[in-house]
């Protein structure tokens, strides 16, 4: 179980966090959000789609790693197999909380139980004398750019509903296996609405900086189908553990 | 030119404009004028799912309707006390057609496999989850399923107080109707009958191509102008007034139910009706059957001391219609064209029939308006008609003795024959969509089969051999409904969880 906790120089001091073992923390996360300062780059590579929080119902651009909850289909061979990792997997263990003790907004929070924490081998967040490492700075500006990006994440977002260019997809996989998924709840840009779009509002769109994400998001579908490719790889090797089971 | 400004006014010069376009300039005028000080009569807070889709054609986002009228999902209906008074005795009819139909008919099966069944599953409980949905509390959809879309089939309650005035911002900045706010000090003929103009008190004088009486039960043009006769059902339907009276909810989370409870009482029956805010209660009852101090009673005993804080208002009812409801270039719409008790939530339904009938053949001429009047009033008769017969079923199968209110119901007299005929029929096969051959039904047969099974009606299939031949396929859906049960109980959030998460967070239009 998760607990976070605000970080703090006296009550952590002495912990190191293994980076080697960061990634590993989003080994069955099937959706990695994204915000859309890094878009460009996790495009490359992922399907990027939107998909509705579960609680309040509101879309949230994600990355897509697997078919179904638990499923991450970039971890393979226990590392991450991806050129680009997003910032919300680079990020672990640290997440940013409000600090109600200080009173302040924004405060950098970290998960204690993290296999990630450890006494001995890894980056120190504090130095000898009590300051702040580099490394905790890098981290520090890695979560001020997540709190930065969420907010212009959000008014992409709104942008795109007031428009009305989101819409369903609805995904109808055939696996090598000849299992048969039906994907619900994901959503993208409806690219007959885009390409009707009125000239007013394709110039604010254009005006703020926009246009890219949505063409990077319309073509990175397409890795939906390397998605299915490592899904049937992943398979392939389950099945023939299978056999060389049934053989002994 | 739209008369009136209440919930019928607002629907109906929403829908015509929203089809016609009348905010552009070769669009169809719509203008609407109403009194400044002739207050809405608040009735009918129930609606049907096909509020849903009148709000789509509207252009009305869900989200802000929940959040402007006080809106709260509803997923049918619950009649407590019906049959025989016990405090056992009720049923549901759910909004929600039986599992499988009309492909499949469960009824038959159902009638054999619970046969000599001490404790028999209900029918609406057998063939339908959503009655296990509103014993839960539960809400018809998620927080992720968009606007109008849903898990269950759903309609809304209201506060049709808030409704209006959400109608009317919709339709003048949105739909392009022009809105009057003026007294109308007299009506004139041209020479031939028709209406020429309004005289308004300020306004001058308005002229239309075609009239719409939504003047409620005042109904100006169609009853007092054009003196078209109303013909009196109470003949049939006993009601004739309401006590009602808002309830505030004890805690701020108490659970909204999501469905309309009517409990049947010595001389008519209360609805309950759950908003987001407060409750709306009334007791409906006939005068010839019992005292209004006694209603009064009645009404305390249901609600409970509470009430004697609370201002309960009587609302008379006359349950009829008019005999014609479209005359020369005049057509009735609401409460100027005929009311019944709300025991089915006809009232917002008939506006939303009528809107659509008159938007969408909308005559083109005053040549062919005479011949569009002919259709409508028979379609509006024949709607009547079946709404009457199946509100007058739930009295009708009673076996209620402790008043004369309910022995009196199933006098022969006082049931019209179409429905006896029905019933006879329905002794022998369940209803099916061949007993409602119109295309203007109102009720679907599903609703006949709820209302019939639920109140312990028994039919004999022994000579419907055939509509039990396939067993195997009625226990396959038998058995999927008991599934779907299980899901959503474990899926859905609760109704007030839902509403308050829409207030939060708004419902997505994807």
């Amino acid at each position: 179980m998760a607990r976070i906790t605000a970080i703090n120089k006296t009550h952590h001091r002495d912990i190191k966090i293994r980076r080697d073992k960061v990634e590993a923390q989003s080994a069955n996360s099937h959706m990695i959000p994204v915000i859309v300062s890094e878009l460009l780059k996790a495009a490359t590579q992922y399907p990027i789609i939107f998909t509705k929080n579960r609680e309040t119902g509101r879309f949230a651009c994600v990355a897509l790693c697997g078919f179904e909850p638990g499923e991450n289909l970039f971890w393979r061979n226990g590392e991450w197999d991806g050129i680009y990792v997003p910032l919300n997997v680079a990020r672990q263990p640290f997440f940013v909380g409000s600090d109600d003790a200080n009173g302040s907004e924004f405060a950098l929070c970290i998960d204690v139980e993290s296999e990630c924490i450890d006494r001995a081998e890894g980056e120190a967040l504090f130095d000898a004398q009590g300051d702040e490492t580099a490394y905790l700075q890098s981290v520090q500006a890695v979560l001020g750019q997540l709190v930065d990006g969420e907010t212009q994440t959000g008014q992409f977002i709104d942008k795109l509903i007031e428009h009305d260019l989101l819409t369903e997809l609805s995904l109808d996989i055939k696996f090598d296996n000849d299992d048969k998924q039906k994907i619900q709840g994901i959503y993208t840009v409806n690219e007959e609405k885009l390409n009707a779009i009125a000239n007013d509002a394709l110039a604010a769109l254009h005006a703020a900086g926009y246009l890219p994400w949505i063409y990077a998001m319309v073509v990175s579908l397409g890795h939906i189908y390397g998605l299915v490719q490592r899904k049937n790889a992943a398979l392939a090797k389950a099945q023939q553990w299978y056999q060389a089971d049934g053989e002994q | 030119m739209v008369v009136g400004g209440g919930s019928a006014g607002w629907i109906t010069a929403g829908v015509i404009a929203a089809r016609h376009k009348s905010h552009s300039s070769d669009g169809v005028k719509v203008t609407l004028i109403e009194s400044p000080n002739i207050p809405t009569v608040g009735v009918g807070e129930g609606t049907w799912p096909t509020m849903r889709s009148t709000l789509i054609k509207l252009g009305i986002s869900e989200t802000e309707f929940i959040r402007e009228c006080d809106a709260s999902f509803k997923q049918g209906a619950k009649f407590a006390r019906w049959m025989d008074g016990t405090e056992g005795d009720y049923y549901y009819h759910p909004l929600m057609l039986p599992q499988g139909f009309p492909s499949v008919d469960l009824a038959p099966y159902w009638h054999k496999f619970t046969a000599g069944d001490p404790d028999p599953i209900s029918f609406s409980q057998g063939v339908c989850f959503q009655e296990a949905a509103c014993d839960a509390g539960l809400a018809p959809k998620l927080i992720t399923t968009p606007e109008f879309g849903s898990v269950a089939n759903y309609a809304y309650h209201l506060d049709t107080s808030k409704f209006a005035p959400l109608l009317q911002r919709h339709c003048t900045q949105k739909l392009g109707v022009t809105h009057i706010l003026d007294n109308v000090v007299d009506v004139v003929s041209s020479e031939c009958g028709d209406i020429s103009h309004l005289v308004t008190k300020n306004s001058g004088n308005l002229e239309g191509d075609l009239f719409v009486d939504c003047t409620g039960f005042a109904s100006v043009l169609l009853g007092k102008h054009f003196s078209t006769p109303f013909v009196d059902r109470s003949d049939v339907l006993f009601i004739d007034n309401a006590l009602a009276v808002q309830v505030p909810y004890e805690r701020e989370d108490t659970p909204i139910a999501s469905h309309t409870i009517a409990t049947a009482q010595s001389a008519g029956w209360v609805w309950d009706i759950g908003l987001p805010t407060r409750r709306g209660v009334g007791y409906v009852y006939s005068s010839r059957h019992t005292s209004e101090d006694e209603a009064h009673q009645e009404l305390r005993a249901y609600v409970g001391p509470a009430i004697d804080k609370l201002s309960v208002r009587k609302i008379p009812i006359r349950s009829g219609h008019r005999a014609t409801f479209w005359k020369r270039n005049c057509v009735g719409v609401g409460l100027s064209a005929g009311f019944v008790e709300p025991l089915e939530a006809s009232a917002l339904v008939l506006i939303e029939l009528s809107a659509e009938m008159i938007s969408q053949q909308l005559p083109a001429c005053r040549e062919v308006m005479d011949i569009t009047a002919k259709r409508f009033n028979d379609t509006f008769s024949y709607r009547w008609d079946r709404i009457i017969d199946f509100l007058k079923l739930h009295y009708s199968l009673s076996k209620r003795t402790d008043s004369q209110f309910w022995i009196d119901n199933r006098d022969p007299a006082t049931i019209p024959e179409s429905l006896q005929n029905q019933v006879a029929l329905w002794r022998y096969q369940s209803p099916g969509d061949h007993d409602f051959t119109s295309n203007n039904e109102v009720f679907p047969a599903a609703s006949y089969q709820y209302v019939l099974y639920g109140m312990g009606f028994k039919t004999d299939f022994r000579y419907r051999a055939h509509m039990l031949a396939d067993e195997k396929k009625a226990k396959e859906q038998f058995a999927q409904n008991a599934s779907m049960k299980q899901k959503v109980l474990k899926s859905l959030p609760t109704n007030r969880e839902l509403i308050n998460k829409i207030h939060q967070h708004g419902l997505q239009k994807v």
